[in-house]
């Protein structure tokens, strides 16, 4: 990894009944934050993305502070403005938009033509091609979720954020969904983060590992084989 | 009778007008805010559903009329007061069939899944930008709904009204009133044709209303 992770939060926050506190720093490479449900790691990427603010903390990406201080004081950069890319786990595509307008919603500010050409790229990209005109609910979880993606890849984020976005899936499916994710990683050059309660997702993809567990960061491995070694397959084990 | 039905009409359709655009706007900020005595506001909003029309009519006569709170400087600028005017029965009906409005369009704004407005967020949209282009398109049926309903009850306003526009025949006589005038007078030809058209009207209003919540779910 190189000196300077892109995204730094150190981040305090309480919940009814939790207590969230997470140290973490990543560079142009993908983290999985891993955890049974309930852990705190969709909290975590709420607070990240700054659709919560934290009690204590900063939130750093590329050099610039997105949440610092107190809750009440400091700085809070508002989610819009953070160019930060969500894919939630219910893919929350717009079921009055077709596929295609879904994608072009996520251009915002951008040159029409330009935007056009560019969904039509991810569209091929994302083999979505043929489905530009249909509505969400006339095609599959996969497709779904690849759409969700390109859609959170067009308005060029500079950290992407996944909530469990492979988990309606079926096994074929998310095999396919993370070697379309993998691959899109390579050109993007972002950090992204995963949340992931699946142990197999976790190791497939995590350049980094964090292990979430009862709000707290129990580890942060460079290689999640040493940290999930055999024994220790599923989260409720760690 | 065709007067009446005309007025009765106008005062709705004028009314409604007023209440789709000031209860789509509160329906929004109540959705979406949460603040200290957020329950006393919508309790305040709804008050007019529960009280008998005449309290609420009183309430406004005591806001508008020639000496009330409001009506004395309008009058005082103008040398015009609202008391027994059309005007007055636009107001009433609107005061009585907001709380409809309101509560149906923030339950409908509600229903919005707050994962697709928090999408709409992280892909750089205002809450403005995200309430016409998401949350509008996803609730419309619930709006339209409150909207049918809220013409409905203007149409059937009848206390409010009587307070605050009086019941001047070919000049203040909705429907309601017309009814109330003819039962009371004896002719009773004029009464049943009015409490028909009323109903019929009302029916489909109603049923307009129940249509486009249906699709909702």
């Amino acid at each position: 990894m190189s000196a300077d992770p892109v995204l730094r939060a150190r981040i305090r926050h309480s919940l009814p009944g939790f207590a969230l506190d997470i140290h973490l720093d990543l560079g142009r490479e993908i983290g999985v934050l891993f955890g049974p449900s309930g852990s705190g790691k969709t909290v975590t990427l709420r607070l990240l993305a700054g659709l919560l603010r934290p009690y204590e903390g900063e939130v750093i990406l590329n050099g610039m502070l997105l949440s610092s201080g107190a809750s009440g004081s400091g700085i809070h950069v508002p989610p819009q403005k953070r160019r930060i890319g969500f894919v939630f786990q219910h893919q929350a595509l717009f079921p009055h938009m077709t596929v295609l307008e879904n994608i072009v919603y996520g251009a915002r500010g951008q040159d029409k033509t330009i935007a056009l050409a560019e969904a039509r790229r991810l569209l091929h990209e994302f083999r979505l091609e043929g489905l530009e005109s249909r509505r969400p609910d006339r095609i599959s979880g996969g497709q779904r979720q690849r759409a969700a993606l390109a859609r959170a890849l067009i308005a060029k984020p500079e950290l992407l954020l996944l909530d469990e976005p492979f988990s309606a899936l079926d096994h074929r499916t998310r095999l396919h969904m993370r070697d379309c994710l993998a691959k899109a990683m390579k050109s993007l050059g972002i950090p992204v983060l995963l949340v992931t309660h699946d142990h197999e997702e976790a190791v497939a993809l995590a350049a980094k590992l964090f292990i979430v567990e009862g709000g707290t960061l129990r580890l942060s491995a460079a290689s999640p084989e040493l940290s999930l070694g055999p024994g220790k397959q599923r989260s409720g084990g760690i | 009778m065709s007067w009446s039905l005309l007025l009765s009409l106008k005062v709705s359709l004028l009314a409604t007008l007023a209440v789709a655009l000031g209860g789509l706007a509160a329906a929004f900020v109540l959705a979406g805010a949460r603040f200290r005595g957020k329950h006393l506001v919508e309790a305040a909003i709804l008050l007019p559903m529960v009280l008998p029309p005449t309290v609420t009519g009183y309430y406004l006569v005591m806001l508008l009329g020639r000496f009330g709170v409001i009506g004395r400087h309008i009058y005082g600028w103008t040398g015009w007061n609202i008391m027994f005017t059309w005007q007055a029965a636009v107001v009433a009906a609107a005061v009585v069939s907001f709380p409809i409005m309101v509560t149906t369009a923030q339950s409908a704004i509600e229903a919005v899944d707050p994962e697709m407005i928090d999408s709409s967020t992280m892909l750089g949209y205002s809450r403005t930008e995200t309430a016409l282009r998401v949350i509008l398109p996803l609730a419309w049926r619930g709006i339209f709904s409150g909207i049918a309903l809220a013409f409905t009850r203007a149409l059937g306003e009848f206390g409010a009204t009587l307070m605050l526009a009086g019941n001047i025949p070919g000049r203040t006589d909705t429907m309601p009133l017309a009814i109330y005038s003819a039962a009371t007078s004896g002719d009773w030809e004029k009464a049943h044709l009015l409490v028909i058209t009323l109903t019929l009207l009302s029916v489909c209003m109603l049923a307009a209303a129940r249509g486009f919540s249906r699709r909702l779910l």
